[in-house]
């Protein structure tokens, strides 16, 4: 087998808050995502998914421990990193003065895209997403689930190896959750090593090859879905996870919150 | 460096933004264009319209006293008297009314002006039994025995001012006709304005008059400009991009953070320059099309290689102005907080810009460390001829430092996890210690703004209720109000704990040892910022007022202070901040915090020194009391040398200066002091940022 | 309307408003931090600027000087700050030195011109000095002066032997009473000062909270759920529009009060520290009535504009550059005030903003002419009415209150007029 795309080792990351002290908010992380592998994320709000996601994008140094993205390390070599990956959230925005296709050349400039090819690249995300008929418009036209793509398209605007989705959905209607996760799909069968997290269950299931289950900081199993019913003898997901967070900390309060964050 | 990219695909981004935002541009460019011509023009024309307003005014004199006649003689007989080259007769601006009572219709500004006529002995009477008013400086003698002419009036009236004036000046050259013809019958030979004739002869070239003009409030007119332009585009960006969640998507790109500031840097330099330029010619273009006149001196030419070198002097400043904004718009959390940021930080900027136009600032002095102001001062002396280039030099050095260290703050900013993640805290809503940690520095502001309002306009001359009331009563408070707020536990908050006994030893050597070192510190601002004696007198007198015991000079001015200025400093602020630094910084911080509560320029470098002695003492004792029996014992010291009670010290020699010798031996001994207090110290607990991980 | 309601979302604005940040800075650190700021700075400078001033010397070059007018020479001597040099060289060697800033002046005694050449061992004075040195300057003042001072004295020497007596010579003295005293004189600057600041004091507290107040509920999400409430919108808005006026009235007068209690030190090193000489006196007490019945109907009619602009913002930096206008637009008047000589008459008093400036100058001077004082109240009032008004019909509107209407306040009335246009 080929390296990992990613890999984390004891990747930890501690805050200091005023009335609460340290706390751990990702604790000992192992991870590896290969090319082709959509890895999924699972854990309820608060669990650590994004602030390990974060880790990985070099926007947060992390505490300790180690995080290699296409053998580059997270804090030797953070801008070799970012120029190997692509990172979408709800919470990356697009500039709202630019047009989508001024977008698009944007951050394929500002990621180091060859610079001979960037106009090539640029039609081709265009008719890839189907941006042609609005790619002259400007972004606070666009209506949401035309920026959905262009932010797609601005994500893999460099190509990147590593690609990483950070709760995409979840500001999503039901049909651009649907076509967002069918993108992300297409983009595995590319060899895309993808990084997908979320609290959504179904999510989880239907998209990820292997999934994390991450609460409170810790990754409590890894594996495929086929493995982790083996492991836990429960068949859905939901329970698999309910499972594995009781063995962890069996209180009745937090599965009710996990419950209750269920969409 | 190279331009990147990056950098030049972030540059193009922020203008781009900008060119398609029209509110923004109305504002900033727009705006302006109209309202800088339409505030001169207007100005211009209230100025014009008062000259003449004043110009035209005629004055309602009322004569009385006992020499009406000299007075009627000398207003009204003026025809063959008026002074030549007079202008138009003065009389004419004049009417005569005939009163009852000329000084009520005065109050009452029914008239303008009341001219009392009066012979020598009535004025002498009248000054001794106070009914007339001896005026400034009492009655001039080489006029014994002269009638006197008192002009009466009210300054705060315009038409009784200029009134007054005016018969003022004419009756002096009346006067000076009368003499002239006096000494002529007399046999001298020639009018006495034509002896020890003065003739000043200008031999500064016509350029440099000019750009002196020009130099003192160059800096100030472009950076303003600047400023403003500059800010249009800096509130936006970092602040803006936070807001928006742009930020997040431009740290997950491949664009280094030194990338993503220099390009946002340049485009705010371009921004100001570019605005800076527009408001400019639109100036120069109403003011050569003659529409609005600001008296020639914007009008000077400035030749094209001279505007390079300006060019060139000026880039620092305008690096820094541009950094210093985008460092706001960095620590902001969004538009608006930037926006509020604002106010203070063009303040701050705009006050150095100013400096050259004050009287009397030479790039010589202390002035020279000042960024921008002392690039300000630098230009202006370009402009008149003054070239002292190393001077210049290292005032654009110590400028493009400034810049550069504020660049670096960004490129830091924007790493930041706190500022980049927003408060994660609890604080807000549970209050307590943690809150005060965070808004300790914004209490001791709001502290500071209260005492220095009170200490200017309370003045309380009893130096007994001043030290009560200024210091006791105002620092005394303060560690209770905050205590109370945050609900902390006094003891701990006030560090009230008994430290090793050998300490005291420490801190009897230290006493004086610190005396001489503070005296020192004050002969070493006294080379850099040059003392005015007046402010040297000041600080002597303050402590020595003749009327009050020695005994009680003791307890209001050392032991007043010495308990409540520690209670507040090495007390409640000192616990506030100790999370924050090091314990290095930290005696640095609180020393210097110490110091500009003395307000005056010469005795923040002093009392700074004292407080972080002071605050030294605290972290290695881990009690306050150490520093107040210090500061109780150097405050004593004080008193009694200025009151010549210690032995053997003779309070001139304080006053003088002691001389580097006793400096340096002072902060030896004041070496070996804290060698001891080290040898018994009990820290002060949990100094320093928590440790993570 | 229901007052009580009005009253509780009175309560819950001010409320909130004191717990942001932002609105807390501008109204309340600010003036107690900023203002001694910038009184520590000018009270700085003050004391740097006298302690260079002292640490310069003043060399002053002199040619031969006939032993007649040697006292002229040893009077300047006399100041230990200057610097006497015998200066042979010529006079072009002389002005090379002064304009490069080594000697400050040089005083040469010429013979006299035209007709004082007829008195014995007269001399014209000549100074050469440089007018772009502030040092140079002041040496060619205080030369001057020196030389008019012995001049008299030699005059003074010559008329005695000409047997012209004191008294005939003296002939009268001219002496200023100033009839007014120190409070009158603080008064009358006061009277400049103050209208002036109060209006720029209240436009710039109603500003941020005008725009929290609109722009500041859509940006946090709070306008609909503030919309849901069971309280008539138009409840809802004049709450809002008190809680701006009080905001914009309060935060003016700390303003002011802090700026006032920090003046005389801001400006000491532009005037010299004739600032001290304010010292005395103040506001009369018979003013602080009107000052505050003043600044209370600015805050209204201030409130009332700015948000009729800001309610079109959907955030804060839209909200900003619609009020902008509308601020710079009454902060306009400013100008015409610098002018002492502005009459209070009964025409100006039906101008809004202008009048209640000049009713604030007038009550602080102690005379406001009766009609012109009840020209401005009703003036403001009916400014007012017209300001809440429109304010009230804009809030009406369905669009504004969803924030989808496009554009600000000019865009939205030339619609509503076409429609209104179009429907009749």
């Amino acid at each position: 087998m080929t390296d990992p795309f990613v890999e984390t080792r004891n990747l930890t990351k501690t805050f200091y808050e005023e009335s609460r002290g340290e706390v751990r908010a990702v604790d000992s992380v192992d991870l590896t995502c290969r090319s082709g592998e959509i890895l999924g994320l699972l854990g309820a709000n608060g669990a650590g998914k994004t602030t390990t996601l974060r880790m990985l994008s070099t926007v947060l140094r992390p505490t300790s421990g180690e995080a290699w993205v296409m053998g580059h390390e997270v804090r030797k070599d953070p801008e070799r990193v970012r120029e190997n990956l692509g990172f979408y959230s709800a919470s990356t925005a697009l500039y709202p003065k630019i047009t989508a296709r001024e977008t698009l050349r944007f951050f394929a400039q500002v990621n180091r895209f060859p610079r001979e090819r960037i106009e090539a690249r640029i039609e081709e995300l265009i008719d890839r997403f189907g941006i042609g008929d609005f790619a002259n418009s400007r972004v606070e036209k666009l209506s949401s689930g035309m920026k959905q793509k262009v932010s797609i398209a601005r994500t893999v605007a460099h190509d990147p190896p590593v690609l990483i989705f950070d709760e995409p959905t979840v500001a999503l209607d039901v049909l651009n959750a649907i076509e967002l996760r069918q993108i992300i799909g297409r983009l595995r069968d590319e060899g895309k090593a993808i990084l997908f997290s979320t609290h959504i269950m179904s999510e989880a299931e239907q998209l990820c090859d292997r999934i994390a289950i991450i609460h409170q900081g810790r990754i409590l199993a890894v594996g495929t879905l086929d493995e982790l019913r083996k492991s836990t003898g429960h068949h859905y997901l939901e329970e698999i996870f309910v499972h594995f967070a009781r063995v962890r900390d069996p209180s009745e309060a937090e599965v009710e919150s996990l419950r209750r964050d269920r969409p | 460096m190279r331009l990147t990219v990056p950098i030049r695909a972030v540059f193009g981004l922020e203008i781009r933004t900008l060119l398609r935002d029209p509110r923004t541009l109305l504002i900033s460019v727009v705006l302006p264009i109209v309202l800088i011509p339409a505030i001169l023009i207007a100005g211009d024309w209230i100025e014009s319209r008062e000259a003449r307003a004043t110009e035209a005014l005629s004055f309602r004199v009322a004569v009385e006293g006992d020499r009406v006649d000299l007075a009627r003689a000398l207003l009204l007989r003026v025809g063959d008297e008026t002074p030549p080259g007079a202008g138009r007769d003065p009389t004419s601006r004049f009417q005569f009314v005939d009163l009852e009572e000329p000084g009520e219709a005065l109050a009452d500004a029914r008239i303008d002006v009341v001219l009392h006529a009066m012979d020598y002995g009535t004025w002498m009477r009248g000054v001794e039994d106070g009914s007339v008013d001896p005026g400034p400086g009492g009655p001039p003698g080489e006029f014994d025995g002269a009638p006197r002419l008192q002009i009466l009036f009210h300054s705060d009236r315009t038409s009784s001012r200029e009134g007054a004036q005016a018969l003022r000046r004419h009756l002096l050259d009346i006067r000076e006709v009368r003499r002239d013809s006096i000494l002529l019958a007399a046999g001298f030979p020639v009018p006495t304005d034509e002896v020890l004739v003065v003739e000043s002869v200008n031999v500064a070239p016509p350029e440099a008059m000019e750009g002196a003009q020009l130099g003192r409030f160059l800096t100030l007119i472009l950076l303003g400009l600047m400023t403003l332009g500059g800010s249009a585009i800096a509130t936006d960006t970092l602040a803006g991009e936070k807001e928006r969640g742009t930020l997040n998507t431009l740290l997950t790109s491949a664009a280094r953070r030194q990338e993503i500031i220099t390009g946002k840097l340049l485009a705010i330099m371009a921004v100001a320059f570019a605005i800076a330029l527009i408001q400019i010619l639109n100036l120069w273009l109403f003011l050569g099309l003659g529409i609005v006149d600001v008296g020639g001196a914007l009008a000077v030419r400035i030749p094209p290689e001279a505007a390079l070198l300006l060019l060139v002097l000026y880039l620092p400043a305008v690096a820094l102005v541009s950094g210093v904004l985008l460092l706001t718009s960095a620590y902001a959390r969004s538009y608006k907080e930037a926006q509020l940021y604002l106010t203070p930080v063009l303040l701050a900027l705009v006050l150095p810009a100013a400096v050259p136009m004050l009287p009397g600032i030479s790039l010589q002095s202390a002035i020279l460390l000042v960024p921008i102001a002392n690039l300000g001062v630098a230009v202006r002396d370009l402009l008149m001829g003054d070239i002292h280039i190393p001077s210049v030099m290292t005032a654009w050095a110590v400028t493009a430092l400034a810049a550069t260290w504020v660049t670096r703050r960004c490129v830091l900013a924007i790493q930041d996890e706190n500022l980049l993640l927003g408060d994660r805290s609890q604080e807000e809503h549970t209050g307590g210690e943690g809150l005060f940690r965070k808004q300790v520095l914004v209490w001791v502001l709001v502290l500071w703004g209260v005492k220095i309002l009170w200490d200017f306009n309370i003045p309380v001359q009893d130096l007994r209720w001043a030290s009560l009331l200024g210091v006791g009563l105002v620092f005394g408070l303060f560690p209770l109000v905050v205590i109370r707020r945050f609900r902390l536990e006094p003891r701990r908050a006030l560090a009230l704990r008994m430290p090793h006994p050998g300490v005291w030893a420490g801190v009897l050597l230290g006493v004086p040892a610190g005396i001489l070192t503070v005296l020192g510190v004050f002969q070493l601002v006294d080379t850099v910022v040059p003392v005015p004696t007046e402010m040297m007198e000041s600080l002597g007198q303050a402590l020595t007022p003749e009327a009050i015991p020695v005994w009680q000079l003791l307890i209001f001015v050392a032991l007043v202070p010495g308990i409540t200025e520690e209670l507040t400093f090495r007390g409640v602020v000192l616990y506030g901040l100790r999370r924050r630094f090091g314990p290095v910084a930290l005696a640095l911080v609180v020393g210097l915090i110490f110091g500009i509560f003395h307000f005056s320029l010469f005795r923040i470098p002093t009392t700074a020194t004292l407080g972080v002695i002071l605050t030294a003492v605290t972290l290695l004792t881990g009690s306050i009391l150490p520093a107040m029996v210090w500061h109780t014992l150097n405050n004593a010291a004080a008193v009694l040398a200025s009151r010549d009670m210690l032995p053997g010290i003779d309070s001139e020699w304080l006053a003088e200066g002691v001389g580097w010798g006793w400096s340096v031996s002072g902060l030896v001994a004041l070496g070996v002091a804290f060698a001891v207090i080290w040898r018994f110290r009990t820290p002060y607990p949990e100094v320093g940022p928590p440790r993570v991980g | 309307m229901d007052l009580r309601q009005i009253w509780t979302l009175y309560r819950h604005e001010i409320r909130s408003a004191l717990r942001e940040r932002s609105i807390l800075l501008t109204s309340i650190i600010l003036p107690v931090v900023m203002y001694p700021t910038l009184l520590w700075v000018g009270f700085t400078g003050f004391y740097f600027l006298e302690g260079q001033a002292e640490a310069m010397s003043t060399r002053i070059g002199v040619t031969s000087v006939p032993e007649v007018h040697e006292p002229l020479v040893d009077s300047l001597a006399a100041n230990p700050r200057i610097e006497i040099l015998e200066w042979t060289d010529d006079e072009r060697a002389a002005a090379a030195e002064i304009v490069r800033g080594r000697m400050e002046a040089l005083l040469e005694p010429m013979p006299p011109r035209d007709a004082g050449e007829a008195l014995d061992g007269n001399r014209t004075i000549r100074i050469l000095y440089t007018e772009v040195r502030e040092g140079s300057r002041s040496a060619r003042a205080r030369i001057e002066d020196v030389t008019n001072a012995h001049g008299a004295d030699w005059i003074t020497e010559i008329r005695r032997d000409l047997g012209v007596s004191d008294t005939v010579w003296a002939d009268y003295a001219v002496v200023m009473s100033d009839q007014a005293s120190a409070e009158d004189v603080t008064r009358f600057l006061l009277a400049m000062i103050v209208p002036l600041l109060t209006l720029i004091m209240v436009a710039l507290a109603a500003f941020y909270p005008a725009i929290d107040a609109t722009a500041g509920e859509r940006e946090r999400g709070t306008w609909e759920t503030l919309m849901t409430v069971a309280a008539p919108r138009s409840t809802v808005a004049t709450a809002k529009y008190l809680y701006v006026a009080t905001f914009g009235a309060v935060g003016g007068l700390l303003n002011l009060a802090a700026l006032a209690l920090s003046i005389r030190w801001i400006l000491s090193p532009m005037t010299n520290g004739v600032g001290e000489e304010l010292s005395q006196g103040g506001v009369p007490l018979s003013a602080i009535p009107v000052i505050l019945a003043g600044t209370a109907l600015l805050g209204l009619f201030v409130a009332a504009g700015m948000l009729v602009f800001a309610v079109f913002a959907r955030d804060f930096k839209e909200g900003q550059s619609m009020i902008t206008p509308f601020y710079i637009v009454i902060l306009m008047p400013a100008l015409f005030l610098q002018s002492p000589n502005l009459e209070f008459t009964t025409g100006l008093a039906a101008v809004p903003i202008v009048n209640v400036a000049l009713l604030l100058r007038g009550a602080i001077l102690g005379d406001i002419p009766f009609l012109s004082g009840l020209v401005t109240l009703i003036s403001m009032g009916m400014a007012v009415i017209a300001a809440v008004a429109l304010a009230q019909f804009v809030m009406r509107r369905e669009e504004v209150l969803l924030g989808s209407g496009q554009g600000g306040l000019w865009n939205f009335l030339t619609r509503t007029l076409r429609q209104g246009r179009n429907g009749s």
